[in-house]
Formats: structure tokens, sequence, C-alpha cells
């Protein structure tokens, strides 16, 4: 029985690296799907933008409201927002806005993926030679490595005017000051990795959606565990990357 | 189709804006690393970094002027630090400036701070070194410690063997503190010199207010002014007698001829020998009048002597203003007159 669950395990590892290489491959085929991959895009970013500003900046404000009485304990007030920026840049950011992104965009590309495969549209495409991989997969794909850094840009952003009301309720500070003071202590070495890494984020939470979706054979019951499981593939993958993330940072800083 | 353009505007516009967002990031990090501002690059060398990492800040002045570029070690005993300086503050760095590494605050980053150097001295220029001065470490702070408690340890102890010896009774100060009959002769001695401050606060006051000699002396206007005016007669009789003087050496006037003429001096030597005799007869003469036997030293010294002989003297005047009177009087009287020869005269 363990054996068996083991060897399921490294089938479905094997299948997801294969379904990896192939739309890697077929992002490079001729004719590009363009009108789909701007659809993707407008479906996975923008209509996500309200639910991640609205996250981002409550995070902000929150962190923020919640750490200055410490620091304040310590006198170290003034520290409030260069410390509050750095945790949001470096983790905070790209964690939450991937998690928040997996649990929408994720669901909704497995749900969409698994019940066009019981419904037998994805073999319909086969059959009147579209290619569904490149249609349907690398599209989404490709929209959510692109929109997921920028949407923890944005996240960002909206975060910091979230500290800085946060912190502008007990002090006296202008948001020029605060801007500087928040970007003091922060490095490229901080920004450029934490950037990075947003992209390989969006990258396998696409990937994974598609996957579960993709290879969906038990009708209806199938769509829900496929769902389910893009969720849940997705945000494992998160932190795992996150891990992988912070230790190649920390070797390629030294 | 215009469905799908609005999507694509929205997206584009979505992208662009996050876009932005980065750029601005990386612009603002990118001028507090002044990554794009021209700089020169100056080197200095420390004997110890005490931590201090590339990316620091370097200030001059308290101003962020440019950040630690480059740092490695030199020899042994030393470090290089290259530091690139804006090139804004160029002008005010000169050649002998000199750096120190500080702290930010008790637990902030390392710094290195420019201390100024001297006014007409040039700008530093790309490539130059400067000097480096030694800034102050904890463990020499530490060290310092350690060396004052070693001292005050030792005052210590030599505070606890006199008090011990005062506890004992040894020396003055134990004495002080445990000899009763002692403080009794300080009190007594203390209200002696009470009374001896009030006097002499009696007799400053009079002194004030200008009675008493003394008083008169510091008080008294023109007493100074007389003063001040014998002063300048003592100043014209000495002047007067150094010309005289210079007349006598040159040899003029009679006395000039005495010190000057060597053939009166033999004469002027026995003369002197004649004058030390005298003065020796005088002295025996002197010691006889002293001597309270002597009938001279009863005339000098006996007051009551002196007394009678002011009375008698007194009567003796008394006397002969009335023979006189008595005189006159016979002068008046008609029977004298008559046998005056000048009768005629008076009218």
């Amino acid at each position: 029985m363990a054996t068996k669950k083991l060897s399921n395990f490294f089938i479905q590892l094997a299948n997801i690296f294969a379904f990896t290489v192939l739309t890697v491959k077929y992002m490079f085929r001729r004719p590009f799907e363009h009108n789909e991959f701007v659809r993707q895009l407008f479906l996975v970013g923008y209509k996500s933008f309200g639910l991640i500003s609205i996250t981002a900046f409550i995070m902000g404000l929150v962190l923020t409201i919640q750490t200055r009485p410490v620091m304040e304990e310590f006198g170290a007030e003034s520290w409030v927002p260069t410390m509050i920026f750095i945790s949001i840049v470096i983790e905070i950011g790209p964690v939450i806005t991937a998690l928040l992104f997996a649990g929408r965009v994720g669901s909704r590309i497995g749900a969409e993926l698994s019940s066009m495969r019981i419904t037998e549209q994805i073999d319909a495409m086969e059959v009147s030679g579209v290619y569904p991989m490149k249609y349907l997969v690398t599209t989404r794909v490709l929209a959510t490595t692109i929109m997921l850094p920028a949407l923890v840009l944005y996240a960002d952003f909206l975060a910091l005017i979230g500290s800085y009301i946060g912190y502008a309720m007990h002090n006296t500070i202008g948001i020029v000051l605060f801007i500087r003071e928040a970007f003091d202590e922060l490095a490229f070495s901080d920004l450029i990795p934490a950037t990075i890494k947003t992209f390989f984020f969006g990258f396998f939470i696409g990937i994974l959606s598609c996957f579960t979706g993709y290879n969906t054979n038990r009708g209806a019951e199938g769509v829900g565990i496929a769902t389910n499981s893009a969720v849940i593939l997705s945000s494992l993958s998160i932190f795992i990357i996150d891990l992988i993330a912070v230790q190649i940072t920390e070797i390629l800083i030294q | 189709m215009t469905q799908d353009k609005k999507i694509s505007i929205r997206v584009g516009l979505f992208i662009f804006i996050s876009f932005l967002l980065l750029v601005g990031a990386i612009l603002i990090l990118g001028r507090k690393r002044n990554m794009f501002q021209q700089s020169i690059k100056i080197a200095t060398v420390f004997s110890n970094v005490q931590g201090l990492r590339v990316g620091n800040n370097v200030r001059f002045t308290g101003i962020e002027v440019g950040a630690v570029s480059n740092i490695k070690i030199l020899t042994d005993t030393s470090a290089l630090v290259v530091l690139s300086i804006d090139k804004g503050a160029v002008p005010f760095i000169k050649k002998d400036s000199r750096t120190i590494i500080g702290s930010e605050g008790l637990m902030g980053s390392k710094i290195v701070m420019l201390l100024p150097g001297t006014p007409g001295s040039p700008a530093v220029e790309d490539g130059d070194e400067i000097t480096s001065e030694r800034s102050i470490e904890f463990d020499d702070i530490i060290k310092e410690i350690q060396i004052s408690g070693e001292k005050i340890s030792e005052v210590a102890n030599n505070l606890i063997e006199i008090t011990g010896k005062i506890n004992r009774g040894d020396g003055i100060f134990g004495k002080l503190f445990t000899d009763s009959e002692l403080t009794q002769e300080i009190d007594q001695t203390g209200k002696n010199i009470e009374s001896l401050s009030r006097n002499l606060k009696e007799v400053t006051e009079k002194i004030n207010a200008g009675e008493g000699l003394i008083g008169h002396i510091l008080m008294d206007t023109t007493f100074a002014q007389k003063l001040d005016e014998t002063s300048i007669n003592v100043a014209i009789i000495s002047s007067n007698i150094e010309k005289l003087s210079s007349r006598i050496k040159n040899g003029e006037g009679s006395l000039g001829q005495l010190f000057a003429d060597t053939t009166s001096a033999k004469g002027f030597i026995r003369m002197s020998q004649d004058l030390e005799k005298a003065v020796n007869n005088l002295s025996e003469i002197s010691q006889k009048m002293n001597d309270p036997s002597n009938a001279l030293n009863q005339f000098i010294a006996d007051s009551a002597f002196a007394d009678t002989l002011k009375i008698t003297f007194r009567n003796l005047n008394k006397g002969l203003t009335e023979i006189t009177e008595a005189s006159e009087a016979v002068q008046r009287s008609g029977i004298v007159r008559a046998f005056s020869k000048d009768k005629k005269k008076k009218p």
C-alpha cells in the first residue's frame, strides 16, 4: 500500500515534469495564440487586482499597527517603516500575494480545464487540429508567470501606503520621508531576488493548476478533486520554491 | 473586437504601471547606492575596519556623500578601503582630510566619517589616498575601565587602612576623632579665633571709617595728596643729590676737592681718627648718663625731677611777669617819673 502510494507520487512527479517540459516546448512553437494570451492576462491579472490590493493594503496597515507598540518599547519606533517595508518586499508581499493568487487563479484554471476535459472539449480541440496544450496551457502559464510579479509589485506599493497610514496615526511624518526611511535599509540584493522568485511562483502556480485540470478523468467528482489539488499543489509549491530561493539568494549574496 | 481592445488596453496599462513601480523602486535604491551619480574613488588604509562592509555610508560633516565600494586586506596589519565620493561633495573634501570609522547609533551599522581638512589645501582627486585615524573601539573602553577599576580598588584599600587607623586613634586624625581633650582645645581655639576675628572686624571698620592713623592714611585724600607732594619733593631732592654727587665726582667745589685731592686725604684721615675718639668719649658720657646714679641721668630720665623743673620754670615765668608788671607800675608812678631822665619826651 505504502509502496503503491510512493510509486504513485513518483509517477505524478514524472508526469508533472513531462508536462512542464512540454509546456515550455509549446511556448516557442508558432503561431502564438495572441488573443487568448491577452484574455488570460486580463482574467488572471487584472481581475485579481481588487482582491490583491485590499489584502496588501490591510496587510501593511495591520503589520504596522501591531509592530509599532513593540518597537516603541525598545525605543526603535523610527525603525518601523524600514522594518515593515523590508519584510513586505522580501517575504510577505510575494508569499501572501502568491497564496491568494493560487487560491483565486489556480482554482479557476483547475476547474475550467478539468470540466473541459470531462466534457471532452479538449479531445475535440485535438481532433480539429488545435493544439490544446498550446491554446489552453501555455497561454495560462505565461499569463500567471507575467502577472504574478506585476501583482506583487502592486501589493508591495499598496502595503507601503497602508503602512504609512498606520504609522501616521501616531506619528507626524511626511510621505516622502516615510518612503525614504522605508527604502533606507533595502538593497538590490533584497528587491531583485524577491522579484525573480515571484516569476517562479507564477510559473508553477500556472503549471500545477493546468496539470491537475488537464489530467482529470473521473467525471464531475474529478472536477472537485482537480480544483482542490490545484490550489493545494500551487500553495505547497510556493513554500518549497520560497525555501529554495532563500537558500540560493543566501549563497549568491555571500 | 472592441471588447478585445478594451481588454488589451487594460492589461497593457496594468503591466505598464507595475513596470513603472519596479523602475521607481530601482531608482530610489539606485540613488541611495549612488549608482547613477558620478563619483570619484579615494582610498584610505585602516589598521582595523571594525566590521565595515561594502555599501556602508560615507559621511562628511554628517551628510552622506558616498559609500564604501571595496575593502581588501593590504598587509597583515592593514586593510585598504576604497570610498566612492559623489562629485558634488568633492570640492569640499580636502587632500588632508582624515577618515575615521564610526557607527550609526549604538547598534547601527558602521560608517566612514570624513573629518574636514585645512581650508586652504586643494580638493581630493580620483585615486587619492587620505590618512585614517584610529577610532575608539569597544575593547579599548573596556581596557580603560579595567585599569581605572584597579586603581579604584587600590584607593579603596588605602581608605580602609586610613579609616582603620582613625578608629584605633592613631595619628592626628585618629586623635581628632577619639581624644576628647583635644577637641575641647580645638573648641577653645575656635572661640579665640572668633573673638580675634571680631576684633579684626572692629579694626577694619574703624579703618574704613577713617579713624586712627592707618584709617587716616587709607581714607584721607588730602593726606594722599600731601604724600604725593612729598614723594615729588623726595624725587627733586634725590635728583639734586645726584647732581651734587656727580659734581663731587668731577672734583667741583670744596667737597669735590676733598674727594678728588689726594694731598688733603691724609689730613682727612687724621681728622676722622680724632672724630672717632670724640665719638668714643661721647659714648662713654652717654653710658654714664644712662647710669641712674648719675645726676645728669636724673636730669634726663627722672620724670619727677622734670615735673619739678617744669613747675620751677612756670613759677619763674610768673615771677618774671610780676616783676615786669611791677617795673611798669613803677615807671608810670610819678615819683619815679620825676626823677627819670626822659620825662620830657613823654607827653
